[in-house]
């Protein structure tokens, strides 16, 4: 072990979850590596259509079912002779020739399932489509990984809690937004109540009194570490902009607080699906790429992981309306500053094999998360997703 | 004074329905829980009424996505308004009606069903009103043919030529034996024998002779020309369904941790008598076991029963505004909409810090002067004089509102108040105590 490592995690042994996290990290704040990995999963609900996200330039069957909608000229940007990208994607064209953004494409799982809240509840709790969990991924990654851990070492940015970050026993902490949360903490008599000493330890009321105390102290303590860490450089005034402008300055109050997950939703394109698409991916660009120059400002890119998925892709052939309908494999985006090899090695999606209409599936999205699990967050994957599967790998 | 042992009277009225009034709690308090529970017992269950609107998409529709998109709307709002209007059925219906409609609560997290035609949202309903506390057997197959129940699991599209296994499975998981009990053949061969049970376009079952494969399948050993009703005959004689039926109503009604003595006895009582729910759950909620303290109080309740069950408290209706729709999307159940066919996995994962924070606030509403008012929703109009009318003069009220509001030990209660009434010392008030202990996380028991 280096010896800074070792200084660094003896100095986080000591420090209590009640000390003000915020108030440590200006220690941390210098070294160039977390003891925890970030991971900051965005999701794109309503099955973001991928082949009009990354386009595949070379193969006719492509321009053939999608007389309308094949993205054409100045709609389009060339990566290489076979892929293109969507314009509203050019913020993000330096990270790609960086190496820091990697898509992945034909990503999914057998027996694909069409229906949006199934196939959701299939990314988010990892089971196969003849399973039906109710625990998410990143839940069981906390009940695995995270007994000591804060209560609010997951975040969500949101209303209520999804189910990726329900687990067993415990939980990820929602919030839609710092000031709001402590607010919404400041009854005065729900935070004398919540301070009452408990006598036992068992039980459902003590741990709803715990889970109430936790909340006044999360509230409390976020609520100080946003206003603390002003970005250093405008977000988007957008919705995921607003999301990743809370997640980048929580980043830089606790250690503790390593997961996070943000949402942009509308990818439900069944009619004119260019404008509305065009929009949300331009969203999406322009908030990463602040988000990216940021956490790099704060050289915590090399310690960051994003993933960014869909439930499922749309239909390779565009419907009567100039949209598309639920189709099944799609690609996932991986961004972060330690991804290594040809960022877009695994981006091009191949039309030649079609199953039933729909793109088939290269890469199973478990094998992602035990690369997650495993190479990134360095847990034991096998606990998190109860099996093994192929290996991928974060690295090129 | 309260002499009797009154923790019983509430008990069996948190789990057999929504918890009581005031005045219901003063009149039974003093009488056994059998006085109750005969109440409960429902002498006769109407059917709803189904409402007259079916979006007629016709075939030009397909062309025209925004008038789609309105009919959906439509179909999603007055569905909204058959969930409100069971919600307040839990909340405010009689003494009479409650057992009904918490039995349906129960069935709909058991079969559980994504509904978004209003029609087929109280046709679901109904098939559980009529069966809930019938047989089980009438309730599967009734569950089975199901507009609804085709629609979200496919059974529409379960043909001869391109069987569809998503209901065949979930009946055998999720509504009868789960899960190691059977094997993937067997789930083919269901799936085969369920073949051609469809709907028309307005969601009416239909038996689809041409697509029905009427073939020999090989089911849990039993060889034949089995159809639908064969393979849940085959499935009724497992014992193995009697205690998993048993299993999940136990862990429902009694406590979350099965007792297996007693699940197994419920049982073989099952099989005894066909299937008979009705004897069951008259026999479960007169037993002693229910009533014996260590099952008291051990359940968190789902939101929708912590609302009812407020508002019944309250005597006061929650306002279907968007503030309704929200507390239940953010707290985790909305009707009609379960997670998955699952259902709700219920107990500490209805807590997060959000929904449980909401939980804490939403109490305030019931006073005018609530600090955290919440944007979206209006206070409710408590008739706080209505509720205090029968209260004797000198009365402990605290005392009396937290025997009736909550499931704690006498001894518990007591230590409760004792550290509330200094934070409540401005404002001692009856309707501050009642808000008061709303929120505490005392009252998210049941």
């Amino acid at each position: 072990m280096k010896r800074r490592t070792f200084l660094r995690q003896s100095a986080i042994a000591s420090t209590s979850l009640w000390v003000p996290a915020f108030i440590r990290h200006y220690q941390s704040e210098r070294l160039s590596s977390r003891h925890k990995k970030i991971l900051v999963v965005i999701q794109w609900s309503g099955g973001n259509d991928g082949l009009n996200t990354l386009v595949p330039l070379g193969q006719d069957t492509y321009y053939q079912l999608r007389p309308n909608l094949a993205l054409q000229g100045e709609e389009v940007i060339s990566l290489t002779p076979e892929l293109g990208m969507h314009a509203s994607l050019a913020p993000l064209v330096d990270g790609i020739h960086q190496g820091f953004i990697q898509p992945v494409n034909q990503v999914g799982y057998p027996n694909p399932d069409r229906s949006h809240f199934r196939s959701m509840d299939i990314w988010q709790s990892a089971s196969g489509s003849d399973q039906t969990w109710s625990t998410g991924w990143l839940g069981r990654y906390l009940d695995h990984e995270c007994a000591a851990c804060s209560p609010h070492s997951a975040i969500e940015v949101g209303d209520a809690l999804t189910l990726a970050l329900k687990g067993k026993e415990r939980q990820g902490f929602v919030l839609e937004d710092p000031e709001l949360l402590q607010r919404a903490a400041s009854n005065p008599y729900l935070r004398a109540l919540a301070g009452r000493p408990v006598t036992r330890s068992e039980g459902a009321v003590p741990y709803l009194y715990k889970v109430m105390q936790e909340t006044h102290s999360s509230a409390d303590l976020l609520g100080q570490a946003y206003r603390a860490h002003p970005p250093s450089r405008d977000f988007p005034a957008t919705p995921l902009g607003k999301q990743l402008e809370i997640i980048a300055r929580l980043i830089l109050s606790d250690e503790d607080i390593h997961i996070f997950y943000a949402s942009l939703t509308g990818f439900d394109t069944h009619a004119n699906q260019k404008p509305a698409q065009s929009r949300l991916l331009k969203e999406y660009a322009e908030a990463l790429q602040i988000f990216m120059a940021e956490l790099q400002h704060h050289q915590l890119w090399q310690d960051t992981l994003v993933l960014t998925f869909s439930e499922f892709g749309r239909r390779v052939a565009e419907n009567a309306s100039r949209g598309t309908d639920h189709g099944a494999a799609n690609q996932i985006w991986l961004a972060g500053g330690s991804l290594t090899g040809d960022p877009l090695r695994r981006s091009v999606p191949d039309l030649s094999k079609l199953i039933d209409g729909d793109l088939a599936f290269r890469t199973d999205f478990r094998s992602i998360y035990q690369a997650i699990l495993g190479q990134w967050l360095a847990t034991d994957a096998n606990q998190v997703l109860n099996r093994d599967f192929p290996e991928f790998s974060l690295h090129g | 004074m309260i002499t009797m042992d009154t923790t019983s009277v509430t008990h069996l009225s948190r789990r057999a329905g929504f918890g009581l009034t005031l005045s219901e709690y003063q009149a039974f308090r003093s009488q056994t829980t059998e006085q109750l529970f005969n109440r409960y017992w429902p002498e006769q269950i109407t059917d709803l009424e189904e409402p007259d609107f079916f979006p007629q998409v016709r075939l030009k529709d397909l062309q025209d996505p925004e008038r789609l998109v309105k009919l959906r709307q439509q179909a999603r709002e007055l569905t909204g308004r058959v969930a409100y209007d069971w919600f307040m059925r839990m909340a405010l219906g009689p003494l009479e009606t409650q057992l009904v409609e918490r039995i349906c609560l129960f069935w709909h997290g058991h079969f559980a069903c994504r509904i978004e035609q209003p029609v087929l949202a109280v046709r679901y309903l109904n098939t559980l009103r009529r069966h809930g506390l019938g047989n089980f057997r009438d309730l599967v197959l009734n569950i089975a043919r199901d507009g609804a129940m085709i629609r979200y699991l496919n059974n529409q599209q379960n043909r001869k030529d391109q069987p569809n296994e998503n209901f065949a499975r979930e009946l055998m998981e999720l509504f009868t034996m789960g899960r190691g009990n059977y094997s993937e053949r067997d789930v083919k061969e269901a799936a085969r024998a369920f073949t051609g049970w469809s709907t028309d376009l307005q969601g009416n079952y239909i038996f689809r002779t041409r697509q029905h494969d009427d073939g020999i399948k090989s089911f849990l050993g039993n060889t034949g020309h089995w159809n639908g009703e064969d393979i849940v005959d085959i499935i009724l004689k497992q014992e193995v369904t009697a205690e998993f039926i048993a299993n999940r109503i136990y862990r429902y009604f009694v406590h979350p941790t099965v007792d297996r003595e007693v699940v197994s006895a419920m049982a073989q009582r099952l099989l005894a008598t066909k299937y008979d729910l009705g004897d069951l759950f008259r026999n479960l909620f007169t037993s002693d076991h229910f009533y014996e303290p260590h099952n008291v109080g051990v359940r968190i309740k789902s939101p929708v029963e912590w609302l009812a069950g407020m508002s019944r408290a309250l005597q006061t209706p929650i306002p279907p505004d968007q503030g309704l729709a929200g507390f239940f999307r953010l707290t985790g159940q909305v009707l009609f909409n379960p997670p998955n066919v699952a259902g709700w996995p219920g107990g500490r994962s209805w807590v997060d810090n959000a929904s449980l924070q909401l939980r804490t606030n939403i109490p305030f509403l019931a006073l005018n002067d609530t600090p955290n008012r919440n944007r979206k929703s209006r206070p409710w109009e408590v008739d706080w004089s209505q509720m205090t009318k029968n209260i004797p003069a000198g009365q402990n009220y605290p005392e009396l509102l937290a025997a009736w509001l909550l499931v704690q030990s006498s001894g518990e209660r007591t230590a409760l108040i004792h550290f509330l009434r200094p934070l409540l010392h401005a404002k001692p008030e009856f309707p501050y105590w009642t808000v008061a202990l709303l929120a505490t996380p005392e009252y998210q028991m049941a």
